[in-house]
């Protein structure tokens, strides 16, 4: 858990966990996935935000699942079996990721990643740190450190 | 056969200090917290050569030093004392009790690895 | 060597643990000679693990403080008050550079200083008003920054390895024409007495230059007799030095000797030099080993044995020498955690294996069930065992508070004294850390808030020393610690006043005596008319309370007015494990703390009572409780508008208010394993924290706490938290 690979760093290769929400591919660093999980219920947690689905028992700890969809503003996921959950561990918390499927592991070089188009909305802006064009794919790489649930500043 | 040394000291950060050194040294190191302790492991630990501080509770290292030398099979055991003091008065006194060489604390791994292997064969 | 480092810096705290309970001891008139050996040992160890680390301040600090308590034990001076006291300051200032060595800080150069000029006058005084101390402190402190060895061992051993026998010299002839040494030895019987071998010390020599060794065996009869009459060898060494050795370098080598040899130097001019014929080395090691070492078969036997010895670590080296000595060691606290939790999954699992048994449709195998109730007692008494480990004495917390009423003392002008009673009591090491920050906070309000000045006091028919007591017992599976001084007492018309400015009451609402008691821990509330140096730091009362309430304590305040005040806080054992009520709103599972639990009851309609805004009340024994519906006040769904097939779990917080939860259905109580949310997630208004159940789900646990309205009170787990509180007038 503690090896995090940071793909801030440049002209480096690294591998990635490409998975699919709606018609989007998405990506993340494999330094921060844990383990891919197929969807297993969770408890709804009171005054949450949206996208937080409720929290998972993994072997015995308690982590917050995340609809990445809705987290992205691609609506709301109902969540069935069909459903991957991704574990990643980022700023030393655990959390899962729901999303559709989990496509492929790739290795690319962080240099070809692209800048997101300046049309960006804020979410996008703030969500997605760039792309990887892979075989006529576009691969969207998650901002791993923006996505991760905030607390909001007014408890009430 | 590795050479034994028993280290004798209340603190145990000095105890670590002592057993890191001479183990890496090459030495087998066994440790004592006091006099007393000291005194009940010298039997089990067989040492080649014993270093002691001189302020411990129960047993202070005088009185451990005068222990060691009571024992017909340690009266020629090298006994090293490692102490902060310096004073003329205790050295007399340590030597006076049976002592064969005194360390001022801090003392640096490779001299006092250095002088180990002069006292013991 | 930061593993050292951190070792030293652990030891330091036990040390200073040594030295504080001796000056309270001192202090308190129980103190005797060990006491003063004891906090002299700690002080010298603290001393000498600086010294090594090269901490050149706390090595000073250290230096003087431990030259007056050898004063002390050797009688020079007397314990009185002033030296009490200024033995206090030190052990304060010594702590500090601890902690700021520890830390890699500095503190700043006019720190403490008073405090070493102070100590080392007494010790100046101690000793005949000579001077001498300023110098000696300066010349010792260099000494231990210094490498320093004997002189008498001091030598420039060069590549010498230990394999290395003492080969002595070589035994070629000295070079003519050259100024060299001839050393006349002889050892006399004590010399092996003492441990000393002169072949290692003649090797000494040789590594000083070329040297040959004569050893004159006439008076030695037969090779078995060697050992009785040692000194019929006498030995004669011819050195011809390196650059740089002179006689007195010579002697050094012979410093620890003297007294035990015949020994006599010359330097002998360039020429003639009178090379001897080297007697067989043989012969000349023959002697220095006398029969002493008895063969060691059974030392490969004993190492595993040895090697567990060596573990075990006794943190009570300063312990007065009649006690016994309890076979500690230390571990890493992870591991502990690791196993705690481990222990955790084991429960669990064994839970649910004992849920899966019942749902099987054969009837229960007896063996079985058996073996399963086994595990379940066997579990359960590893779980205990597991968490007893975590445990440690609140004295180290309470002694670092003795600490905090001394310097708010001084601070506020005023004198008192803090008594401890139950320090022995254990706690889990997480609440004492987590304890240190709103104690804290609380002794400085007791003293500059709660203790009046010393003309009041006498004015009172007080005694001029105030007395704030810290006190732990474990009561009922909890630990309470409470903290009472005999001040003033709560002004309750002041508090009221400054609750009712802030808004925080209305001039109406009818409030109990406790409940303003209480109103000092409400965010916000000082009511010290300026802002002290001590307690006014921003931080209130709520944040204590908040603090306390994240370690799943309460806390309560008491104050009967001219007598003093009480402020109690009760903690669970542990962090880890809580009994608590299972329950199911909005199909969810939840859990509700027993402690908060005072009774459950399924209600009549003619019960409940409705107010504004579909707020309800529930009538028991003549008075009104405000009704939260639990799956309303979560989000989970909204309001219900017929309770009458709800459940009704009666709950009391801290301050003693109660209210009715209303859930769907109350399922058992159980022990459940805490599982914290912050770790992956972050608090959560109105819950707790979460465990996990037998079927392997999560349930959260309800903050019962931030169930209760009460004026003000505005709890974030209350959705209608607002107006929930007009509920109180009912009260």
């Amino acid at each position: 858990m503690s090896e995090q690979a940071t793909i801030e760093t440049t002209d480096e290769r690294i591998e990635i966990v490409s998975f699919t929400i709606g018609e989007q591919a998405f990506c993340l660093d494999i330094g921060h996935v844990l383990e891919i999980r197929g969807w297993t219920s969770t408890t709804t947690l009171p005054h949450a935000p949206d996208y937080v689905v409720g929290m998972m028992n993994l072997r015995g700890a308690v982590l917050p699942v995340i609809d990445l969809s809705m987290r992205l503003g691609l609506g709301k996921t109902i969540p069935e079996s069909r459903h991957v959950i991704i574990i990643a561990h980022i700023d030393e918390k655990s959390v899962g990721f729901l999303v559709d499927a989990v496509s492929n592991i790739i290795t690319v070089n962080t240099e070809e990643m692209k800048p997101t188009p300046e049309v960006s909305s804020s979410r996008t802006a703030a969500f997605i740190r760039g792309v990887y064009t892979l075989e006529e794919t576009i691969v969207r790489a998650i901002d791993v450190h923006q996505i991760m649930p905030q607390e909001a500043l007014s408890a009430a | 056969m590795t050479t034994k040394i028993l280290a004798v000291d209340d603190s145990r950060t000095m105890r670590a200090m002592i057993q890191t050194a001479l183990t890496d040294a090459g030495f087998d190191v066994d440790l004592a917290e006091d006099g007393i302790d000291g005194l009940d492991k010298l039997g089990g630990s067989n040492p080649d050569l014993v270093i002691t501080d001189i302020n411990m509770p129960r047993l202070d290292g005088f009185g451990m030093i005068e222990g060691v030398r009571a024992r017909p099979e340690c009266a020629s055991l090298p006994i090293l004392v490692l102490t902060t003091e310096s004073g003329e008065e205790l050295k007399q006194r340590a030597r006076t009790a049976g002592a064969t060489g005194w360390i001022v604390k801090p003392f640096d791994a490779e001299k006092l690895v250095a002088i180990i292997n002069r006292l013991v064969v | 060597m930061s593993d050292l480092r951190d070792m030293f810096f652990e030891e330091c705290d036990d040390l200073l643990e040594v030295l504080s309970t001796g000056l309270d001891d001192l202090q308190n008139g129980n103190s005797d000679a060990e006491t003063i050996n004891a906090m002299f040992r700690s002080v010298h160890s603290i001393k000498g693990g600086a010294g090594a680390f090269g901490l050149d301040r706390l090595i000073k600090f250290a230096h003087a403080f431990e030259n007056v308590l050898d004063d002390l034990r050797s009688n020079k001076i007397d314990v009185d008050p002033n030296i009490t006291a200024l033995m206090f300051s030190g052990f304060d200032h010594l702590s500090d550079l601890v902690d700021a060595a520890r830390e890699d800080n500095d503190l700043p150069d006019s720190e403490g200083a008073s405090v070493l000029s102070d100590l080392k006058l007494v010790t100046q005084n101690a000793n005949g008003g000579v001077a001498e101390e300023e110098d000696a402190s300066e010349v010792s402190s260099d000494d231990f920054v210094a490498l320093t060895l004997d002189v008498g061992l001091d030598l420039d051993l060069g590549g010498d390895g230990p394999g290395d026998l003492p080969g002595l010299p070589s035994l070629e002839p000295v070079s003519e024409g050259a100024s060299h040494f001839i050393v006349k030895f002889a050892a006399d019987p004590v010399l092996y007495a003492r441990g000393h071998d002169p072949a290692l010390l003649f090797r000494a020599l040789g590594e000083m230059g070329e040297m040959t060794v004569e050893a004159d065996i006439s008076g030695v009869a037969t090779l078995e007799s060697l050992q009785e009459a040692p000194a019929a060898i006498s030995w004669t060494l011819t050195l011809r030095p390196d650059d740089g050795i002179d006689e007195s370098t010579i002697r050094e080598i012979f410093e620890f000797v003297e007294g035990q040899c015949t020994l006599e130097i010359m330097e002998v001019a360039a020429e003639a030099a009178p090379v001897v014929e080297a007697t067989p080395v043989v012969e000349a090691e023959a002697p220095v080993k006398p029969a002493a070492k008895p063969a060691k078969p059974s030392a490969k036997a004993e190492a595993p044995e040895k090697d567990s010895k060596q573990e075990a670590k006794g943190g009570d080296g300063g312990k007065k020498s009649s006690e016994p000595r309890n076979s500690t060691i230390r571990v890493d606290l992870n591991r502990v955690d690791r196993l705690i939790n481990l222990v955790g999954e084991l429960v669990i699992s064994e839970a649910m294996l004992r849920q899966s048994m019942n749902e099987l449709p054969v009837s229960a195998n007896s063996a079985v069930s058996e073996a399963i109730g086994q595990l379940k007692t066997l579990s359960g008494v590893l779980q205990e065992s597991v968490m007893a480990i975590r445990a440690q004495p609140v004295r180290g917390l309470f002694q670092r508070m003795s600490r905090i009423v001394r310097e708010s003392s001084r601070q506020a002008g005023k004198t008192s004294r803090l008594v401890m009673v139950g320090e022995a009591t254990e706690v889990d090491k997480t609440v004492t850390e987590r304890l240190v920050e709103p104690l804290t906070h609380m002794i400085r309000n007791s003293v500059d808030h709660g203790l009046e000045k010393a003309e009041d006091r006498i004015a009172a028919g007080k005694p001029e020393m105030g007395t704030i007591k810290l006190e732990a017992a474990h009561r009922s599976g909890r630990v309470v610690i409470s903290l009472s001084d005999d001040g003033a007492g709560v002004n309750r018309e002041k508090v009221r006043r400054k609750a009712e400015e802030k808004g925080l009451v209305r001039p109406e609402d009818d409030l109990t005596d406790s409940d303003i008691d209480n109103l000092l821990f409400r965010p916000g509330f000082s009511t010290a008319d300026e802002i002290s140096q001590l307690s006014g730091r921003g931080v209130g009362m709520d944040v204590v309370r908040s603090e306390i309430q994240a370690l799943g304590g309460r806390i309560n305040l008491q104050s009967e007015p001219g007598k003093g005040t009480t402020i109690t806080i009760s903690l669970p054992l542990t962090l880890a494990v809580m009994e608590g009520m299972l329950i199911e709103v909005a199909g969810e599972s939840l859990v509700v703390p027993t402690v908060a639990l005072r009774e459950t009851l399924q209600p009549g309609q003619a019960n409940i009572h409705d107010f504004c805004d579909g707020d309800r009340g529930l009538s028991v024994n003549d008075s009104m409780l405000p009704i939260v519906d639990l799956g309303e006040a979560l989000g989970f769904r909204s309001s219900l508008e017929d309770l009458s097939n709800q459940s009704l779990l009666l709950i009391e917080g801290e301050s003693g208010r109660r209210s009715a939860l209303a859930v769907d259905g109350i399922v058992e109580q159980r022990e459940v394993v805490i599982k914290g949310l912050e770790q992956n997630y972050h608090s959560i208004p109105g819950i707790a924290a979460a465990t996990i159940l037998g079927n392997g789900k999560i349930a959260l646990i309800v903050d019962t706490d931030q169930m209760i309205p009460s004026p003000g009170n505005g709890n974030p787990g209350l959705r209608k938290g607002s107006e929930l509180v007009e509920v109180n007038s009912y009260v």
